[in-house]
């Protein structure tokens, strides 16, 4: 299933216009905030190549010109505006760009968790969870951070570069082309680092998300670890990759180190430039001592955009794998759709109209129904099975014979791959997934509860279930007493997962869980393997009763669960090889009885022994 | 108050305690920053000089500004040759840039080597922890502290260290400096330093909570995903999508808002502190300009003063951020220091005796720390090496608390447990456990090859060895089902296992290091009747003198067992053989009937 499953690697060099294209698609949704934060921060931008114009202004006409102060208010008023419209251009900004990536960020969870909710098992399958939590998480975040705040840096970069290298020409070319001279330079050496600098820091990061992968093993492992006297040996496995992280990071880190020395040095080398030339020209009376300063104040200004936009485009590289997997996993095409017809009567799984949710019967059938998790390995071919709504069956059989896959395709968890599968004499194609599922209450071998109180978790089952009702459930499933014995009855935590109870405690809470859902069909899939024999015998008189007018699936390995059931299916490869009461099955003498008799076979050889006194009953038990 | 500081200084040794091997380097790096302060302010005044003397030619006042003039041969000669003057600011840049080659290099090495410290001293830590720990830990949370939490201090031991005395020591030398220049104009610059500190402090106060809610917000949501992706199969046969996508929207929601929050304050700080900044330069290029006018500042002095001015003030700035980031840095250290703080149990203390099989309960007590019940109450009884214990009981008798005991995964209040006359309590619980194995309920396997897997408790076993493990735990043929065989990947990134075939594989790395002593807590529940039988048969061809617990809910499991102990609400209600049991009126001889029905009915 999930072993051939490997990351799709989307590391490449080119930039996909592509992809960005489709994820800006995303973002129109915020157009107005956007062409706010353009207006923003080209503003902003003006502002900064106007400042040092204002001190080119007070060295030439105050300072050297010794111009008149009654000009000096005006000046200093509309160095104030500036300042003022500054402030709150700031504010603006950020507040646009951290708004454009909240709602991004929030928009695309949500449609990336919706999608989740509406894949079938098939993808689960296959897909580890960490694969999709770490889409959900760090890779959404990402995202969301560089398409809102590389937006900010991209426009006010250009724009500043852009009204620099006009000012300059216009006040003097030759000045210009001396500090011009040195940006092409510049840009080569920016993009190459960058790129190096982020390749190490890509290659940090496969390292990091090993290391986050070995603090989730070292914690859900921990107890496995503690058994077996495993701690020092997982201890040193993991120095040895945070040595590596360490390793690798520093490295980064001296590259990074290299590079703005290498930056900075050139704009000092530009200034030093002005310096000379400009300086000989001041000397010479042929340019003004506040346009000499201008342009050393340009110079620097000049290389901080161009740094942002390298770093900007290597990061747009970078994120380009985050960006491909989010869509990746936002697009993903659900395997399980249902048809135009279906969603008219009965809506999506997220949509559905609860009111075309009408009550099923219960008859069931598979008329030749082939499937398999694996192309090569099939686990059904042309299986047929007719059930009458209302019966209980039994499905017995080893380990990987099909038992699970059949109510697994029952419950429409998988499709099958070929054959209709009909509730009521209806196709399941027929009706909607959500509508089947409200029809089912499904209880687990390994079963999962949700943090939160026991309460919740067995009003999972019906959420408008009174506490009333929920306490009903778990009397009838024998879960009451032990309920009441934890520390805050049904107020108790659960823990992540069910972690605080045993598994016995949890079977018993979720199959109180799937008795107040009401359902149709039961599926019971090795739900009480945990629970000791004596409330298993409470369970099963009560769901006896409880099953009487539903159609039941049960499988089981305890004989003691199946006997009373109306019909027991042995299933081997695929197929059913025996079909009757526990009763036909054994006059049969086939795999039944072996299976039946191996497993009690010790217990035969004592009762024959020592003539149990519960003869008689045991007799009764089987006249009916 | 009082508290608070405690907690910080208690926070900042914890720095220190990581730091260790490396302070040398630090204190080196501070030299280094203090230097490239120095360096930094020294090119104003270089221009200063070139502007002032050079091409202006005022004479020369500063003693430090001839020396240096004469080195290059004179103001007359730099004046002709202009280049000399470029050439002076391109050579102490290139000492600038050098040194700040250093201290990016330094910063890399001392904060990566930190956080290497950092992450394996909390690996250890959790590795260490007690059972019981690890039975109530939220997974998500402890993997964000381990990971984003270790990055934050990280980040902030990267850069911030030398940031903020790079802004302190440039703040105290230009206004040294400032103040020789011309002291009422220097008075005039510096107005605006403590305006901007306090707002900064502020600002910081009331950022430290609304980070860490953000964060918390985050971590729930994580974790609202994290439940649904492994309850999914319960999700969907409950047909719950719709509530789950609410209750996630609900917490999507709540951590945009709150992160929204943070980042508008930012803004309003980023703002607010340009405005004050920025203000303050207008001033004092307006008074700056009213002095040059009336010939009490030369242009080079006024140039001087705007370049400080911004050289002090944007740092000055930066104590705020970097005091926020103070603020995120220090709730995560808390973070850590509670996962780190917390006890671990002591692995190697105690006695290592010879642990041969005999073992006595003698009227144990047990509740678990925070639980007010009794869990095992007044337990006695005794085993004899080589015997085979079954344990029954109903779900939550005490089963699994009694055999977690044995291996000290939790140590019983009252009473007392020996192991061929020793104390369990004061045997050491490595030694412990390297003897006794003990097969989980719900195993846990490592994202490693099944032969890995298998091998996990002993490195050393070789191949055969492996395989023999796997024949007796009845999962040798299955594995070889598999198209990789032994090599297949089994964990989160391998392939999905049963129950019954995870339970098997984890029997098999157990009993392959032939353990006197071995424990099945229930874990043979998810195989089937013949296979369980199979197992049981195994092991005891496999060793002779192995003492077994087993939990079970199987009578012919029980019935194989030379003793069967039934527990009910904690303590033993039954006791013997089965043909003891099975004649005594009580629980064990009513589970005997409900499953002994059928062989009644089958044999008459």
């Amino acid at each position: 299933m999930s072993e051939h499953f490997e990351e799709q690697d989307f590391n490449t060099d080119k930039l996909d216009t592509h992809l960005w294209a489709k994820i800006f698609g995303y973002l129109m949704k915020y157009k107005k905030n956007l062409i706010f934060l353009v207006f923003l921060m080209m503003t902003i931008a003006s502002i900064d190549v106007g400042f040092p114009l204002m001190n080119r202004y007070a060295m030439d006409y105050f300072i050297e010109g010794k111009g008149s102060m009654d000009t000096l208010w005006i000046y200093g008023g509309l160095y104030f505006a500036m300042i003022c419209v500054q402030g709150l251009v700031v504010f603006f900004f950020i507040q646009q760009a951290g708004k454009i990536e909240m709602e991004f960020a929030y928009d695309m969870r949500n449609r990336a968790f919706r999608k989740l909710q509406e894949l079938s098992f098939t993808y689960f399958d296959k897909t580890p969870l960490g694969w999709i939590m770490a889409r959900m998480t760090s890779d959404i975040g990402r995202l969301a951070e560089i398409v809102s705040w590389s937006l900010i840096d991209m426009v006010w970069g250009l724009t500043v570069m852009f009204g620099v290298s006009i000012v300059m020409f216009i006040v003097d070319w030759k000045m210009a082309l001396l500090i011009l001279m040195v940006v092409p330079v510049l840009a080569i050496i920016s993009v190459k680092f960058q790129r190096m600098i982020l390749d190490k820091y890509r290659s940090t990061r496969k390292i990091n998300s090993q290391i986050t992968g070995a603090f989730s093993e070292g914690i859900t492992g921990a107890k496995t670890s503690k058994t077996l006297v495993l701690e020092e040996s997982q201890i040193s496995d993991f120095k040895q990759l945070t040595q590596k992280m360490s390793r690798e990071s520093i490295r980064a880190h001296i590259l990074s180190a290299i590079f703005m020395p290498i930056v900075m040095g050139l704009g000092a080398f530009s200034v030093a430039m002005i310096l000379w030339l400009g300086g000989q020209q001041v000397l010479v009376g042929t340019m003004s001592f506040g346009t000499l300063m201008l342009y050393t104040q340009y110079a620097g200004s000049f290389f901080e955009p161009l740094r942002q936009l390298a770093r900007l485009l290597a990061e747009f590289q970078m994120a380009q794998a985050s960006a491909e997997r989010v869509l990746t996993l936002v697009n993903t095409d659900a395997d399980l759709i249902d048809t135009k017809e279906v969603i008219e009567s009965y809506g999506t799984i997220l949509n559905p109209i609860t009111t075309g949710y009408h009550r099923l019967k219960g008859d069931v059938q598979f008329e030749d129904v082939s499937f398999a998790y694996k192309k090569e390995e099939p686990v059904l071919v042309n299986f047929n099975l007719e059930i009458k709504a209302g019966q209980t069956i039994a499905l017995v059989g080893e380990t990987g014979s099909g038992k699970s896959t059949i109510v697994n395709l029952l419950c429409r968890f998988y499709e099958p791959n070929s054959g209709v599968i009909k509730i009521d004499g209806i196709p399941l194609k027929e009706r909607s997934v959500g509508w089947l599922h409200s029809n089912l209450g499904y209880v687990l071998q390994a079963p999962h509860l949700f943090s939160g109180s026991v309460r919740d978790n067995i009003r999972y089952g019906r959420l408008d279930a009174s506490d009333e009702e929920i306490e009903e459930a778990a009397r009838l499933v024998d879960a009451h007493d032990f309920i009441m014995n934890l520390d805050k009855g049904y107020l108790t935590d659960v823990g992540e997962g069910g972690n605080r109870l045993s598994t016995g405690q949890k079977q018993l809470i979720s199959f109180a869980r799937a008795v107040i859902a009401d359902p149709s069909i039961f599926v019971l899939d090795e739900a009480t393997s945990s629970i000791d024999t004596e409330t298993e015998q409470i369970i099963q008189k009560a769901i006896e009763n409880l099953m009487k007018d539903r159609t039941a699936f049960i499988i089981a390995h305890r004989l003691s669960t199946i006997v009373s059931a109306d019909r027991i299916l042995v299933i081997r490869k695929g197929l059913i090889v025996e079909d009757g009461t526990h009763h036909e099955l054994l006059m049969k003498h086939g795999y039944y009885y072996r299976l039946y008799t191996n497993q009690f076979n010790e217990d035969l050889q004592n009762q024959l022994l020592n003539l149990n006194a519960s003869e008689e009953e045991s007799n009764l038990a089987f006249d009916d | 108050m009082k508290k608070e500081k405690k907690n910080t200084i208690k926070k900042l040794k914890f720095i220190l305690t990581y730091m260790e091997g490396q302070k040398l380097k630090f204190v080196i790096l501070m030299g280094v920053v203090l230097i490239f302060v120095g360096l930094s302010l020294l090119s104003p005044i270089l221009f200063q000089f070139l502007i002032d003397n050079v091409i202006k030619q005022d004479p020369i006042t500063n003693p430090l500004m001839v020396w240096y003039s004469n080195v290059f041969g004179g103001v007359d000669l730099i004046r002709k040759n202009l280049w000399l003057g470029a050439l002076m600011i391109i050579t102490v840049n290139l000492l600038t840039l050098s040194l700040q080659f250093l201290r990016g290099k330094w910063n890399g090495q001392i904060s990566e080597l930190f956080a290497e410290k950092l992450r394996n001293s909390l690996f250890a830590h959790l590795q260490h922890m007690p059972y019981a720990y690890h039975q109530k830990s939220k997974t998500g949370d402890l993997i964000q502290r381990c990971t984003s939490d270790v990055d934050t201090v990280r980040r902030f031991i990267a850069g911030q260290f030398s940031e903020m005395l790079y802004a302190i020591s440039v703040t105290i030398i230009a206004m040294i400096v400032l103040f020789n220049v011309y002291a009422p104009l220097a008075w005039i610059a510096i107005i605006a330093l403590p305006i901007i500190f306090v707002f900064a402090y502020a600002f910081f106060i009331r950022m430290q909570k609304i980070f860490k809610s953000s964060d918390e917000a985050e971590g729930y949501l994580s974790n609202t995903i994290q439940e649904n992706l492994s309850g999914v199969r319960v999700v969907k046969a409950f047909n719950r999508e719709v509530y789950e996508a609410e209750k996630f929207d609900e917490k999507n929601k709540t951590y945009k808002n709150l992160t929204y929050r943070l980042i508008e304050l930012l803004g309003i700080y980023w703002g607010a502190s340009d405005f004050i900044c920025l203000t303050q330069i207008l001033v004092v290029v307006l008074f700056g300009i009213n002095y040059a006018q009336q010939g009490i500042l030369t242009v080079g002095q006024f140039f001087i003063f705007i370049s400080y001015e911004g050289m002090i003030l944007w740092p000055v700035r930066n104590v705020g951020r970097i005091l926020s980031d103070m603020g995120k840095m220090l709730v995560s250290i808390g973070r850590l220091q509670e996962v780190l703080d917390s006890p671990v149990e002591p692995l190697t203390e105690g006695v290592t005796p010879e642990i041969e099989g005999d073992i006595v309960f003698d009227h144990v007590y047990f509740k678990y720390e925070d639980g007010e019940q009794e869990v095992l109450k007044d337990v006695s009884f005794s085993v004899k090496k080589g015997q085979t214990i079954a344990l029954l009981g109903p779900t939550g008798s005490g089963k699994s608390s009694l055999v977690h005991l044995l291996t000290r995964l939790y140590d019983y209040q009252k009473g007392s447990i020996t192991l061929n006359g020793t104390e369990l309590k004061t045997i050491q619980r490595h030694h412990l456990r390297k003897n006794i194995g003990i097969v989980l309920q719900e195993p846990f396997l490592f994202s490693k090859t099944i032969f890995e897997n298998i091998r996990l408790a002993n490195p050393n076993a070789n191949e055969r060895q492996v395989i023999e493990a796997a024949k007796a735990a009845s999962v040798h043929r299955v594995i070889n089902e598999f198209d990789m065989g032994y090599k297949t990947l089994v964990g989160e990134k391998g392939v999905t296992l049963s129950g019954g075939q995870k339970q098997r594989i984890a029997i098999a790395r157990t009993i392959i290091n032939k353990s006197p002593i071995l424990i099945f807590d229930d874990s043979l529940s998810a195989v089937d009747t013949e296979t369980d039988a199979a197992i049981r048969r195994a092991l005891k061809e496999l060793s002779g003198g192995l003492t077994t617990f087993i939990i079970t809910h199987r009578v012919a499991t029980a019935q194989a067992a030379d003793q069967i102990v039934v527990l009910q609400e904690g303590g033993v209600a039954q006791m013997g053989t089965h043909d003891e049991l099975s004649k005594q009126e009580g629980l064990y001889a009513r589970i005997v009937e409900i499953q002994g029905r059928m062989i009644e009915g089958e044999a008459a």
